[in-house]
């Protein structure tokens, strides 16, 4: 276990690498920079070059690269060009926001779309198993930011029921949750009815009928365990996600999240902020894989086997 | 003594409307209904499945008019009707007009070329990519098979919103970057399906005669590995069509995929948000055109998994 383990640990490292080497050089290969003079018109040219000298800016982009990856070995993210304050301040202050949204939207998906899945695979055939299907269905096609526009334009607009935006109270919370955990609901719905099902089929669920195992246990302790390994292999790209924010749920509801900050850093140019960001998403993303990797590992001794 | 057996000459001398059950073996090479392949049986399956259908005939009648609306009505992508602005929904403008005048529904139309193009297009370069690089890592196995499977899992753990957005902003917003950053890890997904099934086709006793005989790398893999894994290939690009269509609207929707005065669906969208509340008829036809193209395409691509491998079926 603690070999897979540590071989999974210099994998991600290694994808760490290769993602911060990728990101940089693109970033530095889009048209325009932090202080273009296209861009900023009315400060004169000569301080703008004073002030991207002053950033290392004027340096070949190769030189650049070597020293950020000297100041983020010493845990430097550096400073935001755009904004005041440091890149580390500037992404603690706005992940909460993103986490809170996000862990919500993550627990009320798995909340409802275990239990529909569940219910469609033990109805099968009956109105709750094609109900379900038309919303798993409903929810892989409609795309998100189609869904917020409709939500929030029935539900503050119209109906003037839940506030369009900020995050003041819980009612606040409703309608970005709801927009987020909207396909993964679907997702999760159609999966675990489809691996429910294979479950129900196996030779030890008859031999628990067989011995007489109430039909409850049956289903919650022979067929569901089995029936959620495909679920949380699905939880880490979920979590990571849905976590880090969404750019269309964040601007439509005006969350001061990270997926909001991304994009709009990216479209500053802000250097330092891109680089920050994407190290992040990329450290949580490889973090939220290994976890879930080694849950599967846990739950079911097959897979750990398979990668020793 | 003799073993009893059925000798026919022992019952010749039996009157004629006399005879043994069961001794006529004339029609047994006979074979009764003709034989089918397995494409025609995939048809058959599929042709089954109503939604399925449903959605065919959606995508070929979307297809036809977006590539004939264009060239037979009146209006352009950019032409202004000066009279009827923010008009709503009438004979002259089946889905009103827009704050410039411009007809909406001939919009929505090379929206859903652009679309449409996006979708097969990406559709097709994963396709390529991911039977290629999914055939040679199954096929070859071993550490080559290690290496290009790591490179595979780096990459699919980038975050898809950075590559998407970079790739945007460095070759400009058109067509060709919108393909090209849905396709720069979209085909991993096809790669992936091709390399396990390879890996569990190339044991097959076919394959070893195949290759006593003298077949190479390449003939082994596309006479008889890639089209005998060919079902789930097609089930896993099937569903990378919508997937291409959505990531196009959420790319126009942001603002950085298909640029003003074209029309994309996404766009289209994005640009109804201010007069949502007056103007509703301009949010709500693109909006049904998305959904109804990702409804159709998703239920193809589910009617395709049910009817070319039945085993999946629940």
């Amino acid at each position: 276990m603690l070999k897979y383990i540590i071989k999974r640990l210099l994998a991600g490292a290694l994808t760490m690498v290769v993602l911060i080497t990728v990101a940089f050089f693109m970033m530095h290969a889009m048209p325009g920079g932090p202080f273009s003079p296209s861009e900023e018109k009315n400060v004169p040219k000569e301080v703008l070059e004073r002030i991207a000298a002053s950033y290392g800016l004027d340096q070949p982009v190769w030189k650049q690269y070597l020293t950020y990856w000297k100041n983020l070995l010493h845990g430097d993210l550096g400073i935001s060009y755009k904004t005041v304050g440091t890149v580390r301040e500037k992404i603690a202050g706005h992940f909460p926001y993103s986490a809170r949204v996000g862990g919500l939207a993550v627990v009320f998906s798995l909340l409802v779309g275990i239990p529909m899945g569940l219910i469609a695979a033990l109805y099968r055939g009956k109105v709750a198993d094609f109900a379900t299907l038309a919303l798993a269905t409903i929810g892989i096609s409609v795309p998100v930011f189609v869904l917020s526009l409709l939500l929030s334009y029935v539900f503050s607009s119209k109906l003037n029921w839940l506030p369009t935006y900020g995050l003041e109270g819980w009612a606040s919370y409703i309608l970005p949750v709801v927009c987020l955990s909207f396909n993964p609901i679907a997702y999760i719905a159609r999966q675990t009815r489809s691996s429910m099902l294979e479950a129900l089929e196996q030779d030890y669920i008859r031999t628990a009928r067989a011995k007489g195992v109430s039909e409850l246990m049956v289903v919650a302790k022979h067929a569901l365990k089995n029936a959620l390994t495909p679920i949380i292999t699905y939880l880490g790209p979920l979590v990571a996600g849905l976590l880090t924010g969404s750019f269309v749920v964040e601007s439509r509801f005006a969350i001061p999240g990270l997926g909001y900050y991304f994009v709009r850093s990216i479209s500053d140019r802000d250097y330092t902020m891109i680089m920050g960001i994407v190290i992040f998403f990329g450290f949580f993303v490889v973090i939220c894989n290994l976890v879930s990797d080694i849950l599967l590992a846990i739950v079911d001794p097959r897979v750990k086997l398979a990668n020793e | 003594m003799s073993v009893q057996t059925l000798d026919h000459d022992a019952y010749a001398a039996l009157p004629p409307e006399m005879f043994v059950i069961g001794t006529d073996d004339s029609h047994a090479e006979d074979i009764p209904r003709p034989s089918t392949t397995y494409w025609h049986d995939v048809w058959q399956r599929f042709r089954r499945d109503k939604l399925a259908i449903a959605g065919l005939v959606v995508i070929v009648v979307m297809t036809l008019l977006c590539i004939v609306m264009p060239m037979v009505s009146p209006y352009t992508y950019d032409g202004s009707d000066y009279l009827n602005m923010n008009a709503g929904p009438s004979l002259q403008h089946p889905c009103g007009t827009d704050q410039l005048g411009r007809d909406q529904f001939i919009r929505i139309m090379y929206g859903a070329r652009i679309s449409l193009t996006i979708g097969f297009v990406a559709a097709a370069i994963n396709f390529a990519i991911g039977v290629v690089y999914g055939g040679l890592s199954g096929y070859l196995g071993g550490r080559v098979d290690m290496v290009m499977m790591r490179i595979v899992d780096i990459l699919s753990s980038l975050p898809s919103l950075l590559y998407i957005v970079l790739i945007m902003l460095i070759f400009g917003s058109n067509m060709g970057s919108v393909i090209l950053a849905l396709c720069f890890t979209s085909w991993i997904g096809t790669a992936r399906v091709v390399r396990s099934e390879v890996m569990y086709l190339k044991h097959s006793e076919y394959v070893l005669a195949s290759r006593l005989a003298g077949a190479g790398t390449w003939h082994l893999l596309v006479q008889h590995l890639i089209p005998n894994a060919m079902g789930p290939i097609i089930v896993s690009t099937a569903f990378l069509i919508p997937n291409a269509i959505f990531s196009e609207a959420f790319l126009s929707f942001l603002g950085i995929g298909i640029q003003a005065p074209r029309a994309s669906w996404g766009s289209l969208a994005n640009a109804a948000i201010p007069v949502m509340q007056m103007y509703p008829h301009l949010m709500i036809f693109p909006v049904i055109a998305i959904c109804l193209t990702m409804f159709s395409f998703n239920f193809i691509g589910d009617g395709l998994r049910d009817a070319l491998d039945p085993r999946l079926k629940k």
